[in-house]
């Protein structure tokens, strides 16, 4: 399955990093981009167009990654989601992975960490 | 690091003019650093003997570590170490102050010495200022009186300091000097850290510094504090914090931020455990504003 046909929803309270991640996985060739701004607005959008992977922070207002990750075990969306917080810590790590995060990515990326995971996701097949 | 520390004390000294110290910045790149300079810096020889030096170059044949040593100022041992630094980069800035002939070499060696004077440096700090060691840098230009908190200030303003290089190409300094009462400006960008040590942070700034930042950390030139440029700045002060979360959770330190504020037009003053911070930047100054406690705005 190409990348093409990925649906991917960014989930950041940050307007740049929503707009800098979207430039990223545009030119990756995906053409199906949501975008929320915090946990609730991301359920919603899962929710609707169920979209096939996730870029999620971890602190934003209103409802945080972790529990949005709660949220989408809970209610067993079949999302794959990537951390991508400026707090990688040991403790952050874990909660994400137990919550059932894919992956994780600290920033400040870099744009290949993007385009790589993107890649392994499509090579893996889990669509 | 050296050479905006020093470039910045020469200039407050009027020894140089802002555009003589931009001149030198722009050329020390490029400039190669003559066993004069290296000797002078490093305290081996004094300005009297490297003239002296200079005037032998010309009667004789020989390079100037070679008549050094013939002169008895300078031992092999202490030549072979001037010869490996050659390609120390605070040194370059001293050489291009000579070359450009902005001072002799008698006031280079009078303003490096009041230079370590007036900062109230010991020569190790003088050396660790040399090599831009930052770490070790802050804990020797701010003092802070809450000893509770003394170690966890310092590594606060390095990692802010280290990021401004870093993420924003920016050569941030500060300064010895009282550190002010109160600030007042435009722009405060804001997030609480909690845990073992609860941490308030800020940058202030006014909004031609905030844009300046925020341009350099998005890379794209923003000319109003428009939402995207709110978001770029915030998302630095973000980007920052959450490094220092993963160097404090190394520490077995664990922490959280909370979702970033902004404010406009505020006031904030110093009091026990809430410090205000100068950086000093190419374009002018933001403030770090650090405390124990939530702060109070007014």
């Amino acid at each position: 399955m190409s990348s093409k046909q990925f649906k991917v929803l960014l989930c950041d309270d940050s307007m740049l990093v929503r707009k800098q991640l979207k430039e990223i996985i545009t030119d990756a060739g995906v053409k199906t981009i949501f975008e929320a701004s915090n946990g609730q607005e991301a359920l919603l959008i899962i929710e609707e167009h169920k979209p096939d992977v996730m870029f999620l922070d971890i602190v934003m207002p209103i409802m945080n990654g972790i529990e949005t990750l709660k949220e989408i075990k809970k209610n067993n969306f079949k999302i794959k989601t990537i951390m991508i917080s400026s707090s990688g810590t040991q403790t952050h790590l874990k909660n994400a992975l137990e919550e059932g995060a894919h992956d994780f990515i600290q920033k400040p990326w870099k744009e290949t960490q993007i385009t790589t995971i993107l890649d392994r996701i499509r090579q893996e097949g889990g669509f | 690091m050296f050479s905006q520390y020093f470039g910045n004390y020469l200039l407050n000294k009027n020894m140089v003019t802002a555009e003589q110290l931009k001149d030198v910045l722009t050329l020390q790149k490029s400039v190669h650093v003559k066993l004069g300079i290296l000797a002078l810096n490093f305290g081996c020889m004094n300005s009297g003997q490297v003239q002296e030096v200079h005037q032998q170059q010309m009667k004789q044949d020989k390079r100037f570590g070679e008549i050094a040593i013939d002169l008895g100022y300078l031992n092999e041992q202490q030549l072979q170490t001037l010869l490996s630094s050659q390609k120390q980069g605070h040194l370059q800035l001293s050489q291009a102050l000579i070359d450009q002939k902005y001072l002799t070499l008698a006031e280079l060696e009078n303003e490096l010495e009041s230079y370590k004077q007036d900062c109230q440096l010991t020569n190790d700090q003088l050396e660790l200022l040399k090599q831009g060691n930052i770490d070790k840098i802050v804990p020797a230009f701010l003092n802070f009186e809450d000893p509770s908190h003394l170690n966890i200030y310092n590594d606060y303003t390095a990692l802010l300091l280290k990021n401004m290089i870093r993420l924003l190409d920016e050569s941030p300094f500060l300064k010895k000097e009282t550190l002010p009462d109160k600030y007042s400006g435009q722009w405060l960008i804001c997030q609480d850290i909690q845990g073992e040590n609860n941490l308030y942070t800020g940058i202030a700034g006014d909004e031609d510094m905030i844009l300046n930042m925020a341009s350099k950390f998005a890379g794209e030139q923003f000319t109003e504090l428009d939402e995207m440029t709110k978001a770029s700045i915030t998302e630095f002060l973000n980007v920052n914090n959450g490094i220092f979360l993963v160097n404090m959770s190394n520490q077995n330190i664990e922490l959280q931020m909370n979702p970033l504020e902004i404010f406009q037009n505020v006031s904030i003053e110093r009091n026990n455990g809430t410090y205000i911070i100068p950086i000093y930047l190419a374009q002018g100054k933001v403030y770090l504003i650090i405390s124990n406690k939530k702060f109070c705005l007014e």
